[in-house]
């Protein structure tokens, strides 16, 4: 489910509150939360690639343990959450959703491929990620990128690549 | 532990609750029926239990501009990956020790009738040092090799009363130093969110603060003004010791910031002595 942005972290506080809480803030049972006000406002983005990438995600966290056929383990928990997160820094509202594959150690690789770009993103696990960019049609190896909490210098490779999928889109329509 | 220097101290706080959390990656041979030993690490002080819905993993990433969140249906789909949330209390219930497969919480409140007062975050925090020392020795015990965090936070929870003791209103701004919220002088509620990046010395940017004030009642129904102030984010590495320096850095952040968000004459009638 695509939530609006909240800007108050996932809580682990227990007191009564006085804030309307988010799902995922678990608190105990006598809290007095201030409901927000209701809104008929259309002006929330549409995150396409968002629904894509929930189902698989999912899939690859249920996956059974050899699911590779030797001895793989399923997406951990916190690698999907982390990939969440990191798809929300680097993707916009219409970015192309990405291909999303399992990893055996529990980890998975996010990848986007067109014409004149790869990119791939291997998260080992929460912020343990190897980024890689090249162009197919280039002699060299392209750009590999160690990276943990900023994945600003990704940005531009990622909206690249959304911005020639669509040309290509536009292109055969 | 010793109180680092030049912090600013108060007698009589507005603090409500103090949240001392470290998310580490869950061991591989944990299962939830381990969940009896380790209540037992911290039974003779938290005598009571509760079982809770498990706390989401959540991670400061930094990029470009933010998409509004997406949640996964791991609970619907995959019900064992987020097993639950253990809560163990002491007999007054003023201090909760919180655990999960990867998220180990020391949680310090004031409890309606307990008159229980502040005891700074120090003694917290010396208390949280030894539990997290006993998990992890735990950890070893069971070969699950030592905790890795990948996530600290401490959270100070603060509720300020809008009314004076014989029940006359006190202007919402009075309590901030620089924020009017006060407009025309009729606005009957306002909620603010700030969310700040916190970078290691090398400039790179490893967490948030996040300040958020609104208006909004307390558990007896009294008008009261809410001042969560939070700093999240990874340790230098993913270590017990590097996460125990953040959460210790964080403190500092947060009494910082609490000073230069709030009036002279608030931290005035709060009893601030340094």
């Amino acid at each position: 489910m695509i939530q609006p942005s909240s800007t108050w972290p996932t809580a682990a506080t227990i007191s009564v509150g006085v804030f309307s809480a988010p799902a995922a803030r678990a608190r105990s049972a006598d809290i007095v939360n201030l409901p927000p006000p209701s809104r008929a406002t259309l002006s929330e983005p549409e995150v396409t690639w968002a629904k894509a990438v929930r189902e698989r995600l999912n899939h690859i966290c249920a996956l059974p343990v050899g699911w590779d056929g030797y001895g793989g383990r399923p997406t951990r928990f916190d690698a999907a959450e982390f990939a969440v997160q990191l798809l929300r820094r680097v993707c916009r509202p219409h970015t192309p959703a990405p291909a999303i594959v399992p990893l055996p150690s529990g980890g998975l690789q996010i990848e986007w491929h067109t014409s004149n770009a790869t990119i791939e993103l291997m998260i080992r696990a929460p912020y343990r990620v190897e980024a890689w960019v090249a162009d197919p049609r280039a002699q060299d190896d392209g750009t590999e990128k160690l990276l943990s909490t900023d994945f600003t210098v990704i940005v531009p490779w990622v909206h690249k690549v959304g911005e020639t999928i669509a040309d290509q889109s536009a292109a055969q329509r | 532990l010793p109180r680092p220097p030049g912090l600013p101290d108060f007698t009589d706080p507005p603090l409500k609750e103090v949240v001392v959390s470290i998310q580490f990656a869950t061991p591989q041979k944990y299962s939830e029926a381990y969940i009896r030993e380790i209540w037992a690490l911290f039974e003779s002080d938290f005598p009571k239990v509760q079982e809770m819905p498990a706390l989401p993993p959540t991670f400061e990433v930094f990029g470009g501009p933010e998409l509004p969140a997406m949640r996964l249906n791991f609970g619907v789909l995959t019900g064992a990956l987020l097993r639950n949330r253990y809560w163990f209390l002491n007999e007054s219930g003023t201090e909760v020790i919180q655990f999960q497969q990867d998220r180990f919480i020391h949680n310090w409140r004031k409890v309606p009738g307990q008159h229980n007062e502040y005891p700074h975050f120090d003694p917290i925090f010396s208390k949280y040092t030894s539990e997290l020392e006993a998990l992890e020795h735990y950890f070893h015990s069971k070969s699950w090799g030592l905790i890795v965090p990948n996530q600290c936070e401490l959270t100070y929870v603060n509720q300020i009363p809008l009314t004076t003791d014989t029940g006359q209103p006190i202007p919402k701004s009075y309590y901030f130093r620089k924020i009017d919220v006060s407009l025309d002088e009729d606005v009957s509620d306002f909620a603010l969110n700030l969310r700040k990046p916190i970078t290691a010395k090398d400039g790179r940017p490893v967490g948030r603060q996040f300040v958020e004030a609104a208006t909004g009642v307390d558990g007896e129904g009294n008008a009261v003004l809410g001042l969560n102030l939070t700093v999240r984010g990874a340790p230098a590495e993913p270590t017990r010791a590097a996460a125990l320096e953040f959460l210790q850095n964080a403190r500092q952040l947060i009494d910082n910031t609490f000073v230069t968000f709030t009036s002279d004459a608030a931290q005035t009638k709060w009893g601030r002595t340094q």
